[in-house]
């Protein structure tokens, strides 16, 4: 548990995610690291049904947290971090309250992930109801907790794998001496996730049963 | 009542002791009287003040007036006071010195004014010569005095000797519930039926071992005076003293793979470790008899925790488990035997091992205690679930998981449950090692006589890892090599092996063959015997031409166009050389191209080895040193006697 | 004012009870003296007088005799006038008489025998002292070396450095004390944070936390540094669940704990005196604060194979790669 950073890629004209993937685990292969087991990210946007006193929010669920679920409400504003932590307990709650709350969308991301000494690098595709929607990169420090600090190893990094400048300053969230925490995380995954949703709103469709029985088996 | 008790009752002292002389006199502060504690409560209550009130101003007015006046506040006499004391003191002290002096055992003259002042006491100063008449009606007195209170003390020893004697009597006479008593102090008794039985196992303590761990307590009825009315009647396995021997044997590298593990017939033990658990007291007959079973139980339970491991862990090196073996090879020589041997107790039977050729540690032993008391204690404490509703038997660190949260390795990490078996194997192979290395070093030592070797052992080892500082230094040239060398180390023994990390950062890995180590030290010497040389060259002024890693090239002092005389060193086959440049007399055909003579370098010179070994010094350096002063005065006296 | 006036009258009560009975003592002290004197000039004499002429013994006998109970009389007046001087009035804190030492020159049986018993540890200690003074010869003996008396080894001016007195510390008080002395070092209480845990004897676990950057766990013997663990910031959470039996999960620090190690070996066994090594160690930990940021000063890169510059120069402190590093 470190600073960690997603960053997503831009595709070039004409290249479909795979392709994006494909240059990606080349890069990340130039700069020394390895594979290291797969990963998986499995986000669900929660709606409200009454929207005057209560809020949408989406859950998270992760390969790299085993034990917890987080629950983060869908906030316009960008730097309150307001993510709470919950135990597994937490999803059949949720299936209690599905009068109060109905789930409307899952996101998921998986991918193959890559170690390069204390780095963990995780490239992967976003998908919403069968259909790719974008390519994340996420790189986390375990070392450091102060983004801060360790920043200049963020660009140098970032900068080689995702083939472009980046900011010479960590993201707001991080900035100013906070100590990270797994939630700045969900954070950052939930603004791409809400950004793709506004923008594909209309392309919804229920997840199909075959691929919940191979996520179930690979589980 | 005859055995009535006569009890002296004193009143609570009232008086403070000030001080006790060295005679034993107490000088008493009496208590103050209710005329005084009135007088002090008076003093306390400053009238003054409402006086001062009143007149403020004119006080102040006489203070501005006479500041010299408002001094006194400081208690001038209060010197004066402090000196008077200080000489009474003195006075008082020289009085002390005299009244000790005298042998004056009656106390100082208030205690006894019934004596005339002008008669002297002839105790004082006595001379045999003078010792008149007059002194012998005291001796009188005082001979009748001392024979009355040996008659006294006679009479009391009396009385005090009767009753220890009774008392002895009544000790002597075997009382089962006494002994039931004792017995309940070590042990858990209760009561089933007509028997009363004990409980031996580790239970309570968080143990769920299964065997049976019960005894009976029997009252001998009919047993004479000197024997114990209790007895103990064990179960027959419970008989056995046992214990675990834990060897370490040097074996093939195949070893594993032979069928047959009788035909071994030579097996050289490396070392050895019995898991006894013995203490020195020796207790009662049957007392002892229960703590050794107790510890066989104890055993017992090890053997079989270790058992159930050994058939569920599955290694890459395989363990085997034979009967009341377990055997496995944790280095390619070299086999783990962890033995349970088992013997019929004995009332003051010794352990039945030889010494002489076995060495002991008690890391191991006490590593695997520590290791079952560990899993005992886990078992036995187990936290409650909280909130209430949540998985019984998490640990508090489980629990916080989820909300804390940790990531994958970390939860990894705490679900990994490692075997004691697999402890034992790791903390087995770093004793070993560290055994190898301990060895290896001694050896090394021993053999190579002439830079130092200092190794700095650790107090606070860990069962699997220990680092030891190692340090070079040649004798007499310590300076020359903190300045120049960089020759020490620091050696971490691991489990698979070890690594040397040196002074510039470098790691040498290190396998489980010590040879390596050997091979990496013998390097450092060489090459901290040439640096050290190149620490001294700079100090007596001769100048390093060049130098590498166990080369040297040296220049002398002279600031001579001739640069005859160089010393060269280096260091081949494990050995140091060294060579002399030498101007040739009968010179060889000289060059028609370079004419110049400063060339004459290139061909007049030629290079002699240098058999160091036979000049005159305590090692290398000190050699060195020698042939280098001589040297400089050769070379010196050749450049002025041929400018 | 009414209370100094009232306080002075109270001394001047007390002097004037005080003064008479010092003289008088003083007095009975001279005669005391006095005789004394006479009687022992009088025994050195013998019998043999001034002018040569010779007394009978007998009379000689009883001219000591008297001379004696003068002597006694004297001290029994003074021992009286002693009683009568206030008590009360001193101090209520006993003096030392004297040396103890002093007690087993005395002639009388109990007081040898007192001093005997009282003080078992006095030989002791006598003994120790001694043996400590010989070794004390026979190190600085062996200690001199041509090289520490060479010229250049000496700093210029000519001035021998002198050591510091060595500290002896016998209690987790006294290391306390001894811990931030030196850490006196400036500034360094800002960057780092140390911790204290108590071990076996005198040995003690630091755990120094370098600025949000890592632990550094630190097993002391004295003052001497027997082992570095350096770990990640998180990775324990509280100083006594320290594992020292594994290095760290992560491979940078892993990396650091040989360098350190490598440190250690280099300011120990230097010239420097085990405090100023341990100082210099502390100084060379509380470089990797920049650990995370600071670029390599050979190459200018942060990452090297996914490790940023892990090396910190012993002299000048310096972020270099491992790789980059000069010696």
């Amino acid at each position: 548990m470190g600073v960690t950073v997603v960053f997503q890629w831009e595709l070039v004209d004409g290249q479909t995610h795979q392709q994006a993937i494909q240059e990606l685990h080349g890069r990340i292969n130039n700069t020394g690291a390895v594979q290291e087991g797969k990963f998986y990210y499995e986000s669900k946007f929660y709606q409200a049904s009454d929207s005057a006193t209560t809020r949408d929010f989406y859950t998270l669920k992760t390969s790299e947290y085993p034990v917890t679920v987080f629950a983060r409400v869908d906030d316009s504003t960008k730097d309150k971090n307001s993510c709470i932590q919950c135990d597994s307990p937490m999803e059949s709650l949720l299936v209690k309250l599905r009068e109060f709350f109905t789930p409307k969308r899952t996101f998921e991301i998986r991918g193959t992930r890559f170690k390069l000494a204390d780095f963990w690098i995780r490239p992967g595709i976003v998908t919403s109801s069968g259909s790719n929607k974008c390519v994340t990169i996420e790189i986390e420090y375990t070392p450091s907790y102060f983004a801060d600090d360790c920043w200049p190893l963020f660009s140098e990094l970032g900068s080689y794998i995702l083939n472009r400048q980046i900011d010479d300053k960590p993201p707001t969230l991080m900035e100013n001496n906070k100590q990270f925490n797994p939630g700045m995380m969900v954070q950052q995954y939930v603004e791409i996730f809400s950004r793709k949703a506004t923008t594909q709103a209309n392309f919804q469709q229920p997840m199909k049963q075959e691929q919940i029985q191979a996520y179930n088996t690979q589980m | 009542m005859q055995n009535d008790v006569q009890l002296a009752i004193e009143g609570q002292k009232e008086c403070f002791i000030q001080e006790i002389a060295l005679n034993g006199q107490e000088t008493w502060i009496q208590p103050m009287s209710m005329s005084e504690q009135f007088g002090r409560a008076t003093q306390r209550i400053d009238f003054g003040k409402e006086l001062q009130d009143n007149n403020e101003v004119e006080v102040k007015k006489e203070v501005e007036a006479s500041p010299t006046k408002a001094e006194p506040k400081e208690n001038p006499w209060d010197e004066v006071r402090k000196s008077i004391f200080e000489a009474l003191t003195e006075v008082r002290v020289l009085h002390d010195v005299l009244a000790v002096l005298n042998h004056n055992t009656n106390p100082a003259p208030p205690a006894n004014p019934q004596q005339q002042p002008g008669q002297p006491p002839q105790k004082i100063l006595q001379l045999a010569s003078i010792s008149g008449p007059a002194s012998s009606s005291t001796e009188q007195l005082r001979a009748s005095s001392v024979a009355a209170k040996k008659k006294s003390f006679l009479l009391a020893s009396k009385v005090i000797k009767e009753g220890a004697e009774r008392l002895e009597r009544n000790e002597k006479q075997p009382d089962f519930h006494q002994e039931l008593q004792y017995l309940r102090q070590h042990y858990r008794l209760r009561r089933k039926g007509e028997k009363i039985l004990g409980d031996l196992s580790f239970r309570t303590a968080g143990s769920s071992y299964p065997a049976l761990g019960e005894f009976e307590v029997i009252r001998d009825a009919d047993c004479s005076r000197e024997n114990c009315p209790l007895k103990i009647r064990l179960p027959h396995e419970l008989q056995n003293m046992a214990w675990l021997s834990i060897k370490l044997v040097r074996c093939d590298i195949n070893d594993s793979l032979k069928v047959d593990l009788s035909k071994v017939t030579k097996e050289e033990t490396v070392s050895t470790y019995h898991h006894v658990i013995s203490t020195k007291y020796k207790q009662k007959g049957y007392l002892e008899e229960l703590r050794q079973a107790q510890h066989s139980l104890f055993t017992r339970e090890l053997f079989s925790q270790l058992c159930r491991e050994v058939s569920c862990y599955r290694p890459i090196v395989p363990i085997y488990m034979i009967g009341d073996h377990i055997s496995t090879q944790i280095f390619p020589d070299t086999k783990l035997i962890i033995e349970l041997c088992r013997k019929p107790f004995k009332a003051g039977d010794e352990m039945p091992f030889d010494r002489s050729s076995e060495r002991r540690w008690f890391c191991l032993e006490q590593h695997l205690t520590k290791l079952l008391r560990e899993h005992h204690a886990a078992s036995k404490s187990c936290p409650a679930p909280h909130p209430t509703i949540a998985t019984m038997g998490m640990t508090k660190k489980q629990r916080i998981a989820a909300t804390k949260p940790y990531n994958l390795p970390r939860i990894e990490r705490m679900r990994k449950t490692v075997p004691m078996i697999h402890k034992i194997i790791e903390a087995a192979k770093h004793a070993e090692l560290l055994r190898r290395v301990e060895e290896e070093l001694d050896s090394i030592a021993k053999e190579i006589a002439e830079p130092n070797i200092h190794i700095h052992w650790p107090i606070i080892q860990n069962p699997v890892h220990t680092s030891i500082k190692v340090h070079f230094s040649v004798a007499g040239y310590e300076m020359c090599t903190k300045q120049f060398g960089m020759h020490s180390m620091l050696l971490n023994v691991g489990i698979n092996g070890c690594t040397a990390i040196q002074r510039d950062g470098n790691i040498v890995e290190l396998g489980t063959d010590t040879a390596e180590m050997r091979r990496v030290i013998e390097g450092e010497l060489l090459s901290l015997q040439v640096a050290c040389l190149a620490g001294l060259v700079r100090i007596i002024d001769w100048t390093v031409l060049s130098s590498s890693k166990g080369c040297l090239l040296l220049a002398p002092p002279s600031s001579s166009q001739s640069i005859t005389g160089r010393v060269s060193v280096r260091t081949e086959n494990r050995k140091i050389r060294v060579y002399i440049e030498e101007k040739t007399t009968n010179s060889t055909p000289s060059s028609d191209l370079l004419l110049d003579p400063k060339w004459k370098v290139l061909t007049d010179n030629e290079w002699r080895e240098v058999d160091w070994e036979k000049l005159a010094g305590a090692n290398f350096v000190g050699k060195m040193d020698l042939m280098l002063s001589c040297l400089c005065k050769a070379v010196t006296d050749k450049v002025h006697n041929n400018p | 004012m009414a209370n100094i006036v009232q306080a002075h009258s109270r001394l001047k009560l007390e002097l004037e009870e005080l003064v008479p009975s010092l003289v008088e003592s003083l007095q009975k002290v001279q005669l005391l003296r006095h005789s004394a004197d006479s009687l022992f000039s009088n025994l050195s004499e013998g019998c043999l007088l001034k002018d040569g002429e010779e007394i009978d013994k007998d009379k000689y006998i009883s001219i000591v005799q008297e001379k004696l109970q003068i002597l006694v009389q004297n001290f029994n007046a003074l021992q009286t006038k002693i009683q009568k001087i206030p008590k009360n009035r001193f101090p209520p804190i006993v003096q030392p008489l004297g040396p103890l030492g002093m007690m087993m020159l005395d002639q009388s049986e109990a007081a040898k025998k007192a001093a005997l018993e009282y003080p078992p540890v006095f030989h002791q200690f006598n003994a120790f002292k001694d043996f400590h003074k010989i070794l004390e010869t026979y190190t600085y003996r062996n200690s001199r070396k041509r090289s520490t008396t060479s010229h250049q080894m000496q700093p210029a001016g000519g001035m021998r450095r002198k050591r510091p007195p060595r500290v002896i510390i016998d209690s987790p008080a006294a290391f306390k004390q001894h811990l931030s002395q030196l850490l006196h070092i400036p500034n360094i209480l800002g960057d780092m944070k140390v911790q204290v845990r108590e071990m076996f004897g005198n040995t003690r676990l630091l755990s120094i936390s370098v600025r949000r950057t890592l632990n550094c766990h630190i097993i002391l013997r004295h003052i001497q540094i027997e082992r570095v663990i350096v770990k990640g910031l998180l990775e324990d959470e509280n100083i006594d669940e320290v594992d020292l039996s594994e290095n760290s999960s992560l491979d940078t620090m892993t990396r650091i704990t040989e360098h350190a190690q490598a440190s250690l070996i280099f300011y120990s066994f230097s010239s420097l005196t085990d405090e100023e090594s341990f100082r210099k160690f502390l100084q060379w930990l509380r470089s990797y604060k920049t650990l995370f940021h600071a670029k390599c000063m050979r190459c200018k890169r942060h990452l090297v194979e996914g490790y940023p510059p892990t090396w910190r120069d012993f002299v000048t402190f310096q972020p270099y790669h491992f790789g980059c590093r000069s010696y």
